[in-house]
């Protein structure tokens, strides 16, 4: 079996929960329990996580989360074969489907995408 | 407090009949209250409609969107599994309920109109949506026959295919809505091949997939599950019609019905009161408060001969069938997974996306989407992934402006609320039934406890009260608790009754009772009270016809048919 994924249900929604969390550090979840909770019906977190890290960028500090290497491994051994990438929905209502999707709304996509994004 | 209603029982307790319903008397279709029609004795500011709103003021605008983002906002802390209905009956309603209406109109154009868009389904519950008007008529739909086979009987199909190939191979399963391939819009060459005229391949290998769907009614492929549901009738009828097909089957059939050429007339009618038995045994009877159920299925509807009236109700379709929305879950797990490296987890966004309409250049179906019924209906052995409980949470998805946008914001901006704002704008707009008098409605089928000043009552406390804690300000519940969106109150009566969102309210059960026995009654001597029908269905499953989705999927696994294979369909 795959390594399951955090699964993104409401891009938008997760995303802004996101910048929530970034502006109002009370209000983030210190446990994967609480951010289930907080985030139902917006994003999926499997049952292998069991512990929960949140990292704070800062303006004079370039962080950059590295992926798991099982990951990593796991997607480059299964991306190259599909018939195609396997991409967020929220691109097709951006690119594809006119100008449904605003700039704010592609926005708090993207920051869902990119902070929960693990190689896939 | 109590409101009233019968409380939920479980799937364990409940005393699920599979004989089907009982085809009420024809002397019991007569004498009855009408339901949309205004009932003596009540005064007329209770017993009025709301008139139709071509405008609806901004404030109020603003207030729907308003409340719209408060029931979507993620339901943290609160139960929102639904243990009395399974998921998929979310999209069998959907199902049934393109069976009952097609608005002539296209939605997106509906609004502006003088007029209330019509209804184009002047029979209905027959599978129209399945079968559109035979083979005769589209042919389109069904097989081309071998030669010296006689008339196309078999709907079509498609193959699903693997997530590394943009087109289905010979051994991948034929469990998807037929897609065909047609050429791009001004490119030269065969849509059949993957090059041009001019030898050059064509630019994308995903451009010689098979996107455009062939269907009696597109919007059966508004998303995934939909579209599967659809399949599953599909397969069903052509797995009876090649049953029928066998001679020593035939023979069992009435004489009158064993004509080769009646075959795909009775194949269909098998279908057909299939599926109405598992609507009205099965799904109506999880849906519906018990004792309104209780009622239609001794009484029939309260308005059976009402052929000025084939235009549905838009308290149906404008509020009490919006339920559906509200079932809707975040995501489903579709399958156990057909291998090692497959998903199975599809989330609302992407069921919407994958359609012929949308994200086209995705489809045929990646079999790792394919639905594993009990996954979705209960089978024995299995539990099912519940639907969402009937009320005024939910999913966050459906509030979201991209998915459903609307200029109806100052200077054309859009307001926040996606799908559900617009449920609320467009029962306004149609001018729905207020609470009360569908209440007054209610009195024959409640007996002579209910009161139904005091039901509407008790249930507007409750909406004060969750309007209170959502952060509503006095004069904006004052707004909506006094003059609710017919939707809202439906959701509210069914969240804070007796059953909890398990189920519909009596008022919610009403509407919706009143539509689907209204549309079996037009039909019941084609169907239900058809002996002929009724001993043809015996001889096509060899036994008693299903009554249920779990039955139903049951005799399908049991069949096996090849479509599915190696796919388990439980």
């Amino acid at each position: 079996m795959t390594i399951s994924r955090v699964t993104i249900l409401d891009y938008v929604g997760f995303g802004k929960k996101i910048a929530h969390w970034a502006k109002y550090p009370t209000s983030r979840p210190s446990t994967p329990e609480e951010m289930r909770d907080q985030c139902k019906d917006l994003a999926h977190i499997p049952d292998r996580i069991k512990h929960l890290s949140m990292v704070e960028s800062t303006l004079d500090t370039l962080v950059i989360k590295l992926p798991p290497k099982e990951m990593i491994e796991e997607s480059e051994r299964i991306i190259p074969g599909l018939a195609s990438y396997p991409t967020p929905a929220y691109y097709y209502q951006k690119f594809i489907n006119g100008s449904s999707m605003s700039n704010e709304e592609f926005l708090y996509s993207r920051i869902a995408d990119y902070t929960i994004g693990q190689c896939m | 407090m109590h409101i009233h209603g019968a409380p939920f029982v479980g799937p364990a307790e409940r005393n699920v009949s599979t004989a089907g319903i009982g085809p009420y008397g024809a002397d019991s279709l007569s004498n009855r209250p009408k339901l949309f029609e205004q009932p003596s004795g009540v005064p007329p500011h209770i017993a009025e409609a709301a008139s139709r709103q071509d405008r609806i003021k901004p404030q109020r605008l603003a207030l729907f969107s308003k409340l719209a983002v408060a029931m979507a906002k993620p339901s943290s802390g609160v139960n929102t599994d639904n243990p009395n209905i399974p998921a998929g009956f979310t999209y069998l309603a959907q199902f049934a309920a393109h069976d009952i209406t097609f608005s002539l109109s296209p939605f997106d154009e509906a609004q502006g109109l003088d007029q209330p868009a019509k209804n184009a389904r002047h029979a209905r519950l027959i599978l129209n949506t399945l079968y559109g008007l035979g083979p005769g008529v589209h042919p389109h739909l069904y097989n081309t026959p071998e030669i010296g086979q006689g008339m196309r009987g078999t709907l079509r199909l498609g193959q699903m295919r693997k997530r590394t190939s943009a087109c289905p191979m010979a051994d991948d399963p034929w469990i998807d809505v037929p897609r065909v391939q047609v050429a791009p819009h001004r490119q030269q060459g065969c849509p059949y091949s993957s090059y041009n005229l001019d030898g050059n391949v064509q630019r994308s290998v995903l451009l010689s997939g098979r996107h455009e769907t062939l269907s009696a009614d597109s919007r059966n492929d508004d998303n995934v599950i939909l579209s599967q549901i659809s399949v599953l009738f599909s397969i069903l009828h052509n797995t009876i019609y090649n049953r029928l097909d066998e001679p020593s089957i035939r023979a069992k059939l009435p004489p009158h019905m064993q004509d080769p050429r009646m075959q795909f007339r009775v194949a269909r009618d098998v279908v057909t009161l299939t599926y109405r038995r598992v609507l009205f045994n099965d799904m109506l009877r999880r849906l519906l408060d018990p004792q309104v159920y209780a009622y239609f299925v001794k009484n029939g509807p309260l308005e059976p001969d009402c052929d000025s009236k084939r235009g549905v109700a838009p308290e149906f379709t404008h509020a009490a069938f919006r339920m559906g929305h509200a079932m809707i879950r975040a995501a489903y797990e579709m399958n156990d997974g057909v291998d090692a490296d497959a998903r199975n987890l599809l989330t609302l966004s992407e069921s919407l996306a994958l359609s012929s309409q949308r994200m086209s250049l995705e489809l045929p179906l990646v079999k790792d989407w394919y639905a594993q019924w009990s996954k979705f209906f209960d089978v024995p052995e299995r539990t099912p992934q519940p639907s969402r409980r009937i009320g005024p949470s939910i999913v966050p998805l459906l509030s979201e402006n991209y998915q459903f946008p609307n200029n109806d914001g100052p200077d054309g901006k859009p307001l926040p609320g996606g799908l559900i704002y617009r449920d609320m704008v467009r029962g306004e707009e149609e001018g729905l039934m207020t609470p009360l008098a569908l209440a007054y409605r209610l009195k024959p089928l409640m007996g002579s406890g209910f009161d139904p000043e005091v039901y509407v009552k008790d249930v507007t406390n409750e909406v004060v009260g969750w309007l209170s804690g959502a952060g509503f300000s006095p004069e904006e519940i004052l707004e909506l608790a006094g003059t609710p969106p017919l939707t809202l109150f439906v959701l509210m009566e069914a969240w804070f009754g007796s059953a909890k969102g398990c189920r519909l309210g009596p008022i919610g059960s009403l509407i919706v009772g009143e539509v689907f026995f209204r549309a079996q009654s037009e039909t019941l001597e084609t169907f239900e009270r058809n002996h002929h029908l009724g001993e043809a269905a015996s001889v096509a499953y060899d036994g008693a016809a299903p009554s249920t989705m779990s039955a139903l999927i049951g005799k399908i696994a049991d069949w096996s048919p090849l479509e599915y294979q190696p796919l388990p369909i439980v």
